[in-house]
């Protein structure tokens, strides 16, 4: 009797595994790739009157871009590898759904690369906006998060480059290769978002411009600037850095990857020294009563190139070289203070954090009246630098 | 008796890790309670001794009764009414740990990764798994625990190696900001999140061993709580005390932002997967728990015929108890939830103690009983 029941049971299994096959052959939120439109950047601008977001997408157009990657410019005849899609709506969110409404392919946000906010918008507060990049799951981390200087979101995503037909892939690119000339601050959404979420730390994001085209085949077409940072008070843009001082806020938050310092030779010519790896650390102290922050920035360097015809490597050419390079970096984040310290306001390193962390008790009365304190602070820099090597040649090649 | 089966003690360490570890995996509980900053990771290394006071009634009724299960004494203790009452409540708490389990492991996938599918699709193949497991009894739920969870533990080693370049330990200072005392309310709290000790009062007649119940449970929570406080600190490193407040699941959130390399990246799939692993093991144990409790209750000769019913009730408690997210989390929340586990795993085993305590001839009842 028991034997039969579980054979009769087996049976049963089996057919419902062989109806399962048959029947259950996908998932319900399956998305094909031929019924995707892939959005590979969102720009954000504000809206007029009822409507209060303007997104405007930049969507691949698989069959163009496979064609696009040799486009033949003198026949002018090969169809865009992109479409730009523009709608409103009152959130973010209601506006991609609304743009859906002029798609004939559902939108698909997965392969978002960048996220470009127009100034006027940025203006006014972006945290609304980026609401639903850290809420949807089908936005994935990694997007950087971009703010057009002198121009809207929609200019910048549907403005033509000859360079690459896909301007998003520009831009992806662009904030990766910054990294070389430290001269633009990169950031991704869910790192701005933590540091608006802060309170006390100021968040900041790359700039991009748009500047004419060099080229002379395409007339019509633009190119991009990743250069400077946009500095945000909570989640309002309140100003720029430009580069110099873009540098000096990367040195004392240690992001400085790599990077040319100019210095001058005993013969005053130029010097490129390319920089290898730089560390930085925040330590606050109380000196009789005083807050001081110590900035101790440690960073090593190769020789890059030389103007001058002087044979550098000599110990004593170097180490003047080296004392240069500690000023040149030492300025840098002296202008950077000035107008973070004075002119924004805002405390772009983190050092009310730095101060929370090593002075717990101190920092509860300084919290309330960090606005007022942190204008004031005193900053110590202490510079360590070197100059590792100097190449394959140690002489010019003409020499004196 | 009624499960023949024996499990050795290396299986039971293994059952009381999954089942206290997945529900740090899952949601965000650790971060909301006190202390709520960047002590919560010593919250949980206190936890460790806490939990060991917690277990510390279970042990001894275990030991004036060891070949019976919790919900056997409390009717040989309190008599045939009030102590078929306690059992029924012992069961319906395994009910609902596997219910709000499940619904949980429903929830995220609705939340993230496919919106449109109906939560009943994720509930029932984890309720029929679960059943099929309970069906065939302890000795399948223990070999299951020794194929899971060493792949679920690998996995989040090698995970963890990928998190070290966003780690930042000065995420951790200061240290004890807010003193002592929310911390050791932390600790109480991470130690009663769970109700790991009933496992003990449940599945200790069955080990083949029962002399190393105790030492088992304490070999268990050590691993959990290194487990738990190298979680505590990679969460907090990476993403900061403040910032994770916001996150509904921290450790998913964490894993989506792995980008090694680049070319490692995009693996939360994975831990998606030893996640649905981990969930379907703890609540084929609590399914278990339940089956086997309320056979035991009604005096069954088999418990194979609460299986279906069983089943079925998990699966509606899950859907029809909480209306949403929302709901569950509030219930999930240190104010609802650790209240009422303590009372599970403290309160009623503390007065069943004391009634034991009282009642001497307890031990020829026990010699009664296993004869």
């Amino acid at each position: 009797m028991d034997n039969r029941l579980t054979i009769v049971l087996r049976k049963t299994f089996l057919l419902m595994f062989v109806f399962s096959i048959i029947f259950i052959s996908g998932c319900w939120s399956r998305r094909e790739l031929n019924y995707l439109a892939i959005v590979v950047s969102f720009g954000i601008d504000k809206g007029k009157g009822q409507e209060e977001v303007i997104v405007s997408h930049q969507i691949i157009k698989p069959a163009a871009a496979k064609a696009g990657g040799k486009v033949n410019s003198t026949s002018g005849a090969s169809p865009s590898a992109v479409w730009t899609l523009t709608s409103s709506g009152k959130t973010f969110f209601d506006a991609i759904r609304k743009g859906a409404m002029q798609s004939s392919r559902r939108l698909y946000y997965g392969h978002n690369k960048v996220i470009i906010i127009g100034e006027e918008a940025a203006r006014e507060g972006i945290a609304p906006y980026l609401d639903l990049a850290g809420r949807d799951p089908e936005l994935r981390p990694g997007v950087w998060l971009f703010i057009a200087k002198g121009a809207t979101a929609e200019e910048i995503i549907k403005a033509k480059l000859d360079q690459n037909p896909i301007s998003a892939n520009v831009m992806d690119n662009l904030a990766s290769v910054s990294r070389a000339s430290s001269y633009s601050a990169t950031i991704h959404i869910e790192e701005f978002l933590r540091k608006i979420s802060s309170g006390i730390t100021a968040a900041y994001a790359s700039r991009i411009e748009i500047i004419k085209s060099q080229s002379e085949a395409e007339q019509d077409t633009v190119e991009f600037r990743l250069s400077g940072t946009s500095v945000f008070r909570e989640d309002k843009l309140i100003g720029w850095l430009e580069e110099k001082e873009t540098r000096g806020m990367l040195w004392v938050l240690g992001e400085i990857r790599s990077g040319i310092i100019v210095v001058k030779s005993p013969d005053n010519k130029s010097v490129g020294l390319e920089i290898l790896r730089a560390k930085s650390k925040i330590a606050p102290e109380i000196r009789a009563g005083k807050l001081v922050i110590v900035v101790e920035i440690k960073a090593e360097a190769n020789l890059g190139d030389s103007n001058s015809q002087l044979d550098l490597t000599t110990p004593e050419r170097i180490a003047k070289l080296n004392e240069q390079q500690q000023e040149v970096i030492e300025d840098e984040i002296r202008s950077c203070l000035a107008i973070a310290q004075q002119e924004y306001r805002v405390d772009l390193f983190g050092f009310g954090e730095a101060i929370h962390r090593k002075y717990p008790e101190d920092w509860k009365t300084l919290k309330d009246k960090w606005e007022e304190i942190y204008p004031t602070i005193l900053v110590e820099l202490k510079i360590a630098t070197n100059i590792n090597r100097y190449g394959m040649i140690s002489e010019p090649a003409l020499k004196e | 008796m009624l499960e023949g089966g024996k499990i050795s003690s290396l299986q039971l360490v293994l059952l009381l890790i999954v089942s206290r570890l997945i529900i740090d995996l899952t949601f965000n509980y650790a971060f909301l309670a006190p202390p709520a900053n960047q002590d919560v990771w010593i919250s949980t290394i206190l936890s460790f001794l806490v939990s060991i006071i917690l277990v510390l009634p279970i042990i001894i009724l275990g030991k004036r009764h060891p070949n019976m299960t919790i919900i056997q004494y409390s009717e040989l203790l309190l008599g045939r009414i009030i102590g078929k009452v306690i059992g029924l409540l012992y069961i319906c708490s395994f009910l609902h740990v596997s219910a709000y389990e499940v619904r949980l492991f429903g929830e995220y996938f609705t939340a993230a990764p496919m919106p449109e599918t109906p939560l009943l699709v994720f509930l029932l193949p984890v309720v029929l798994v679960a059943a099929y497991a309970a069906y065939n009894g302890l000795e399948v739920i223990g070999r299951m625990s020794e194929i899971i969870l060493p792949i679920i533990l690998i996995t989040m080693l090698m995970a963890g190696f990928f998190f070290i370049n966003d780690m930042e330990l000065k995420n951790l200072k200061p240290v004890l900001e807010e003193g002592i005392l929310p911390v050791l309310l932390g600790s109480v709290i991470s130690a009663s999140r769970g109700i790991e000790p009933l496992l003990l009062a449940m599945l200790g007649p069955y080990l083949n061993v029962k002399k190393k119940k105790a030492s088992s449970y304490v070999i268990a929570l050590l691993i959990v709580t290194v487990i738990l406080t190298i979680i505590d600190v990679q969460i907090l490193a990476s993403i900061g005390a403040n910032q994770v407040k916001h996150l509904s699941f921290p450790y998913i959130t964490l894993m989506r932002e792995i980008s090694f390399a680049d070319i490692i990246e995009r693996i939360d799939l994975i831990y998606v997967g030893i996640w649905i692993l981990g969930v379907i093991l703890k609540v084929s144990l609590y399914f278990y728990l339940a089956v086997l409790g309320s056979a035991q209750l009604f005096n069954l000769k088999s418990y194979k015929s609460v299986v279906l019913p069983v089943g079925m009730s998990i699966v509606l408690v899950s859907v029809f108890l909480y209306r949403n997210l929302v709901q569950l989390s509030q219930f999930l929340s240190y104010k609802i939830l650790n209240p009422y586990n303590l009372f599970f795993v403290l309160a009623i085993p503390l007065f069943l103690l004391t009634v034991s305590l009282i009642k001497k001839s307890s031990k020829k009842y026990s010699k009664k009983m296993q004869t």
